[in-house]
C-alpha cells in the first residue's frame, strides 16, 4: 500500500470559500433527498460550480487524492459492470435460479430461502442491483407458475441482496469506497464482515421461515409446473458462458489476493474486464459499453468533487471534531453513535453520498486522535478500525430499513409494479425496518464483542 | 387526380369504450362489420364518452397483454416456460378492460393527408392501420395497409394503360 499525503486540509477559516463550499453541499444534498432534480444532474452541476466558484480547482478536483475523485472507485465499479453485462446474456443467472427453484422441489418456503440464500452469494461477489435485476424476473416468472403473491419473494430478496452485499469490498457501493479511502483489502473486509454476515443470514432465513411458513403451500398440480421447466434452455452462449465464469473466477481470486501482491482492486478489475472482451471477441463493445450504468458512475464523480470542497475548506475536520467532542474521544461510543446513525440516515438518504461523507470524517477524526501519525499507519490504526466496520455495517445495512433505502429496493419495487404488482412503502418498511433493526443490533454486538471485549483480553 | 387519404380509407362501423372487458371487447371484434357485409377485424378504435380516440386496440396489444412485463426484460429467458402457461395467461387477461391493455399513443392522420405521407407513417412506426380523425380527435374512417397497396397497383396499373 502506498502512503497517502496527509489531507492538505486548509487551515479552519469562515470565510467566502468556506461558505460557498457548505452552501454548495449542503444544496446538493437538499437537492438529492426532496429528488426534484435527477441526482446525477445534480452532482454533474454541483461539481461545475466548485470549479467555477473556484472552491477546489481542477487540479484539486481530478488529480488528488483528498479531495478529488476516487477513480478506484469509478473504475472498479465500471469493469465489473462490464464483465456482468457480458455473462449476462449467456442466461448463466436464470439457469441457477430456475435449477435451485426445482432444487426446492417446487415448494414455495424452501424456494423462498433457497433464493434468499443465491441472493446473498451473488450480491457479496456481484453489485446488488445487478443480483437483483436478475433475479426478480425470474421470481416473478415462478412465482405466476405457482400462482403466489411475488411480492414477499421479491422483499426477501431485496434484504437478502443488502445483508450479502455486505460481506465483501465490490459487495455493496459503501464497501467499495470505504476500501478505497481507508486503503482496505478485499480480505480485510472478509475476515471482518463476512463472519456477522453469515450469522445475520442465518437469522434472517429463520425470521422468514417463521413469518411465512404457515402462508405459502401449493397443490402438487402447480409445484409440477417448476418441475417441468428445463433449466437448460436458459443457457444461450456456452462457450461465452465458461469464458465469463473463467474471467470472473480469475478476478476473485485477484481480489482474494490483491493485497498481498500490492495491486488495488480496480487493477484487477479492470485487467479481468479487458481480458474478457479480448477473448469473447466482441466487435461491438460500445453496445456492451453503453449499458454501464453511466449515471451512476457520474453521480459518484460530481458527489466526489463537491465533498472534495467540504473537505478542503475544513467543514468535514470542524464536524470531526465536534462528533468525538459528543463521544468525548470514546472509539466504543463512536463507533457505536457510527453505526446507529448511519444505518438510520442510510434507511432514508442514499447511502452512497453519505459515506463519500463520512470516510474524510471519520480520517479527520483519526488526525485529531492521533496528530502524529500518517498514511496506512494512521488509516489502519487499530483502535479505528472499529469504525470502518461500523460505518459499513450501518451504511449497508441500513438500506434495508426502507423502499428507497439502497437501489436493490428501488428496482424491485419498481419491477413489481411494472407487474401489476404495487408495493407500499409502508409495505416495504414493515418487513425492511425490523430486519434493519434486527441485523444492526447483531452487528452492534458483533463490533462490540469482537474489538472490544476480546480485544481488551 | 390525386388522391388524399379521404379517397382511400374506409368506414369506422364499430368502435369499443376503454371501459369494456377484453372477454367482451374480443367477442365484439369477431361480429364487428369491416364493411358491409364483411364481418370481424383485428383492430377496434377506443372511444371516450365525449366520441374522441383515446385508443387503439389491436390483436397485437392483446397478445403483448399476455406476455408478463418480467419476460420483456433484460432478464434472458430463452425458451423457458411451463406447460399450459400460454392458456393461463390468455385467461388472466379476459376480466381486464380495454383501457388497461389498448394501445395509448395512437398515431393518426388527417383525411387532408398525402398517401405519401401515410405511408412514411406506417412503414416508420411498423403499422397495420391508422385512424383518420378530425382536428378534434373524433374518428372519421381506417386507413390500411391494404388500402395503400391497392393504391400502388392501381397507380401502376394507370401507368401500363397510358402507354
Amino acid at each position: 500500500m502506498t502512503e497517502a499525503p496527509a489531507p492538505e486540509t486548509q487551515e479552519f477559516v469562515m470565510n467566502g470559500q468556506f461558505w460557498t463550499a457548505t452552501a454548495l453541499f449542503i444544496l446538493m444534498y437538499v437537492a438529492i433527498v426532496t429528488e426534484k432534480i435527477d441526482k446525477t444532474v445534480v452532482a454533474i452541476f454541483g461539481a461545475g460550480l466548485v470549479l467555477i466558484l473556484k472552491v477546489l480547482d481542477q487540479h484539486d478536483a481530478f488529480h488528488t487524492e483528498a479531495f478529488g475523485i476516487d477513480w478506484n472507485v469509478i473504475f472498479l465499479l465500471i469493469s465489473m459492470m462490464t464483465i456482468v453485462n457480458l455473462i449476462r446474456p449467456t442466461g448463466l443467472f436464470e439457469y441457477v435460479a430456475i435449477k435451485s427453484a426445482k432444487w426446492g422441489r417446487g415448494e414455495p418456503l424452501r424456494i423462498m430461502l433457497i433464493f434468499a440464500v443465491i441472493t446473498a452469494v451473488f450480491s457479496a461477489l456481484l453489485d446488488n442491483v445487478t443480483t437483483v435485476l436478475l433475479l426478480a424476473p425470474v421470481t416473478l416468472f415462478i412465482a405466476d407458475a405457482l400462482e403466489v403473491d411475488p411480492v414477499p419473494f421479491l422483499i426477501v430478496e431485496a434484504l437478502a441482496s443488502n445483508i450479502g452485499g455486505t460481506a465483501t469490498l465490490i459487495g455493496d457501493p459503501p464497501n467499495i469506497m470505504i476500501a478505497s479511502k481507508a486503503k482496505l483489502d478485499f480480505m480485510s473486509f472478509v475476515t471482518n464482515l463476512a463472519p456477522v454476515v453469515v450469522i445475520m443470514m442465518i437469522v434472517f432465513l429463520i425470521v422468514v421461515r417463521l413469518l411465512f411458513s404457515k402462508h405459502l403451500s401449493v397443490s402438487q398440480e402447480l409445484k409440477e409446473r417448476i418441475l417441468a421447466m428445463d433449466e437448460r434452455s436458459a443457457i444461450k452462449d456456452k462457450a461465452m458462458l465458461f469464458k465469463g465464469l473463467f474471467v470472473l473466477t480469475l478476478v476473485l481470486i485477484g481480489f482474494v489476493f490483491h493485497g498481498i501482491f500490492h495491486y488495488q482492486p480496480a487493477s484487477i478489475a479492470l485487467f479481468g474486464a479487458g481480458l474478457l472482451l479480448v477473448i469473447s471477441n466482441t466487435r461491438h463493445p460500445h453496445k456492451i459499453l453503453a449499458e454501464i450504468e453511466w449515471p451512476t458512475i457520474f453521480f459518484f464523480m460530481g458527489l466526489f468533487i463537491v465533498i472534495g470542497g467540504v473537505v478542503k475548506v475544513g467543514l468535514i475536520k470542524l464536524i470531526s471534531a465536534k462528533v468525538l467532542a459528543l463521544t468525548e474521544g470514546n472509539l466504543l461510543n463512536t463507533s457505536m453513535l457510527v453505526m446507529w446513525f448511519s444505518a438510520v440516515a442510510s434507511a432514508f438518504v442514499d447511502n452512497i453520498p453519505y459515506v463519500a461523507t463520512m470516510n474524510p470524517l471519520i480520517i479527520n477524526m483519526a488526525h485529531h486522535l492521533w496528530p502524529d501519525l500518517q498514511g496506512t499507519a494512521l488509516l489502519h490504526h487499530p483502535d479505528l478500525m472499529p469504525l470502518w466496520w461500523s460505518l459499513a455495517l450501518g451504511s449497508c445495512l441500513g438500506g434495508n430499513g426502507t423502499a428507497i433505502g439502497a437501489s436493490a429496493n428501488v428496482i424491485v419495487v419498481g419491477m413489481a409494479e411494472q407487474n401489476g404488482k404495487k408495493i407500499s412503502f409502508l409495505r416495504f418498511m414493515a418487513y425492511g425496518f425490523p430486519i434493519m433493526l434486527l441485523t444492526v443490533a447483531i452487528s452492534a454486538v458483533y463490533v462490540w464483542l469482537r474489538y472490544y471485549v476480546f480485544q481488551a483480553l | 387526380m390525386l388522391k388524399k387519404v379521404s379517397d382511400v380509407m374506409e368506414p369506422i362501423i364499430d368502435t369499443v369504450s376503454p371501459d369494456t372487458t377484453v372477454k367482451n371487447a374480443i367477442m365484439q371484434m369477431r361480429v364487428a362489420t369491416r364493411k358491409p357485409g364483411i364481418y370481424g377485424v383485428k383492430g377496434i378504435i377506443v372511444l371516450d364518452a365525449d366520441g374522441k380516440v383515446i385508443g387503439l386496440l389491436s390483436v397485437r396489444d392483446i397478445l403483448r397483454s399476455i406476455l408478463p412485463e418480467y419476460m420483456m426484460e433484460r432478464t434472458e429467458f430463452g425458451s423457458l416456460s411451463w406447460p399450459g402457461m400460454f392458456e393461463h395467461m390468455a385467461n388472466k387477461i379476459s376480466e381486464k378492460t380495454v383501457g388497461e391493455i389498448m394501445s395509448k399513443e395512437v398515431i393518426t392522420i388527417s383525411p387532408e393527408a398525402t398517401l405519401m405521407e401515410c405511408a412514411v407513417l406506417l412503414i416508420k412506426h411498423n403499422l397495420w392501420r391508422l385512424p383518420v380523425v378530425t382536428p378534434d380527435n373524433r374518428p372519421l374512417g381506417m386507413v390500411y395497409l391494404r388500402d395503400l397497396h391497392y393504391a400502388i397497383v392501381d397507380s401502376i396499373l394507370e401507368t401500363e394503360t397510358d402507354k
